[in-house]
């Protein structure tokens, strides 16, 4: 019995045969990791019939590998499975299209029972100063609010869902709250987001086991160069000779500026 | 002191067939920044070996790098902040500062003329890879006057520049480019490089300058490369 997984939404868990994956990635490949968010299950990991993760725990994330565009056929069994004819979750088919950047998940849906999902990672570039949080819910929990700094940031995410926020690279406090809910089921924990990287936060685990915990993965290398270095003001260094009273008047409004002008502090910390 | 993260990109952990259950038992018990690096050979090789059917005692496995996804697992590593720039055969030695980015998306400069700003989201000059980038005004509001930067024009290749870092030592570099460009007609991608080779590039501004814009038309842009011996 076959789903066909719907990326971002539905059931699905992959890893592939990397005997036949390149090192470097190229315009025909996917990139593929894969988090394994079930709680107390050691599992190995079939792909095409092949065992390709041995006794993967949770908790853990592989990847990201480069493959070759194309479907991938997985399957999850129990860590002493002999082959995968009686998988625990799956089999399923991953549709993974060149150029593009995945993970899969192993997980508990809403209600507790183990599934899979693909999501697609966003790796377009982020902004100059900029990183990306991306939250997804994973856990065996109804919807949630994804709360940053103490706020709510995401509201009513339910399981299998995600959201992505672009900020300023920095510290965020991420908490995650049982919508309707103030009181954090999860954190609040300090999450980097750093510039020019994906940082992508899974909540996990099962709200009525009280295991919930937070998975991070990150992707980097999205970031851009600033538009322009501004590293002058006044124009006495201009090549044009100017003028005296040009120069005298540029001193006299700079001298009259300098107490007026404060430099404005960045509060985002370094990372 | 500043962390940068790292990304978990950066590090090829691959894992090698049966060495696969100790390494990911190693993986998962390291959590931090002295987990072992083991490169695959050659990535190649394992598509050369007999696939073989899943069978316990012969089965051989794929490499596939494997970390805890824990918050506390996130790698990050100390970066060692550039303090202080000199190039010697223009008299300029300046203090540096960790900068970011302006609201308007431009590199941001600090305000007094004598102090560098580097660009703390790129390569540090400590750093073994990737372009380290400290702009100061060649004149500001703030200094009422030109600063050291002014007589970046001059410098000539072949030149040295010193860089000197938070944690006392020093790097050493020799000017390799001096040009002067249109600012519309400069790659800042090209310049702001994270990885290859280690550069410093030291950015002030040139050309004329339009008072109603309150710009200069050019950026001067000095690159030196570590010095050799």
């Amino acid at each position: 019995m076959r789903k066909r997984l719907i990326a971002g939404t539905a059931a699905g868990f992959a890893l592939a045969l990397s005997g036949a994956v390149p090192a470097v990635a190229d315009s025909h490949e996917a990139q593929l990791s894969v988090l394994h968010g079930v709680p107390g299950l050691t599992v190995d990991v079939y792909v095409n019939g092949d065992l390709t993760l041995d006794d993967f725990e949770p908790g853990d994330l592989a990847g990201p590998l480069a493959l070759p565009a194309g479907t991938y056929t997985v399957a999850i069994t129990a860590a002493d499975a002999a082959d995968d004819s009686a998988p625990a979750i799956g089999p399923v088919d991953l549709p993974l299209e060149a150029g593009k950047n995945y993970t899969a998940v192993a997980h508990l849906d809403a209600e507790g029972n183990p599934t899979a999902a693909l999501f697609t990672n966003d790796i377009s570039n982020t902004a100059a100063g900029e990183g990306r949080l991306t939250v997804r819910h994973t856990a065996a929990a109804p919807a949630v609010d994804i709360l940053a700094g103490g706020a709510p940031v995401l509201t009513d995410v339910v399981n299998g869902q995600e959201g992505v926020l672009n900020l300023p690279a920095g510290t965020v406090s991420a908490a995650v709250a049982l919508a309707d809910t103030t009181e954090p089921a999860i954190g609040p924990a300090d999450v980097t987001v750093a510039e020019g990287v994906n940082t992508i936060v899974y909540a996990w685990g099962s709200a009525a086991d009280g295991n919930l915990d937070l998975a991070i993965q990150t992707i980097d290398g999205l970031h851009s160069a600033p538009a322009g270095v501004p590293s002058g003001e006044l124009g006495l260094a201009a090549q044009q000779s100017s003028t005296p009273w040009v120069v005298g008047a540029a001193l006299l409004a700079a001298a009259g500026v300098a107490f007026a002008v404060r430099r404005q502090t960045v509060s985002v910390k370094n990372d | 002191m500043s962390v940068r993260h790292r990304p978990s990109r950066r590090v090829t952990r691959a894992i090698a067939g049966a060495a696969l259950g100790a390494l990911l038992l190693a993986g998962c018990a390291s959590g931090g920044t002295d987990e072992p690096t083991v490169q695959a050979p050659d990535p190649l090789s394992s598509s050369t070996s007999p696939r073989t059917a899943p069978d316990a005692a012969s089965r051989s496995l794929p490499d596939v790098p494997v970390r805890s996804a824990d918050l506390s697992a996130l790698e990050v590593e100390p970066v060692v902040e550039p303090v202080g720039v000199a190039v010697p055969s223009i008299d300029v030695a300046i203090p540096v500062e960790p900068v970011g980015v302006q609201d308007d998306g431009q590199m941001e400069i600090p305000p007094q003329a004598e102090i560098g700003g580097w660009y703390r989201y790129g390569a540090s000059p400590a750093d073994d890879e990737g372009t380290a980038v400290i702009a100061a005004h060649v004149d500001s509001i703030a200094s009422a006057g030109l600063g050291p930067f002014a007589r970046l024009q001059d410098v000539q290749v072949g030149d040295p520049v010193e860089v000197s870092l938070a944690d006392g030592t020093t790097r050493s570099f020799t000017v390799t480019e001096v040009r002067r460009s249109p600012k519309p007609s400069v790659q800042w991608e090209d310049v702001f490089v994270r990885g290859g080779g280690q550069r410093l590039v030291l950015i002030t501004c040139g050309g004329t300058f339009d008072r109603g814009a309150q710009s200069y038309s050019d950026n001067v842009i000095v690159t030196a490369e570590p010095r050799v011996g």
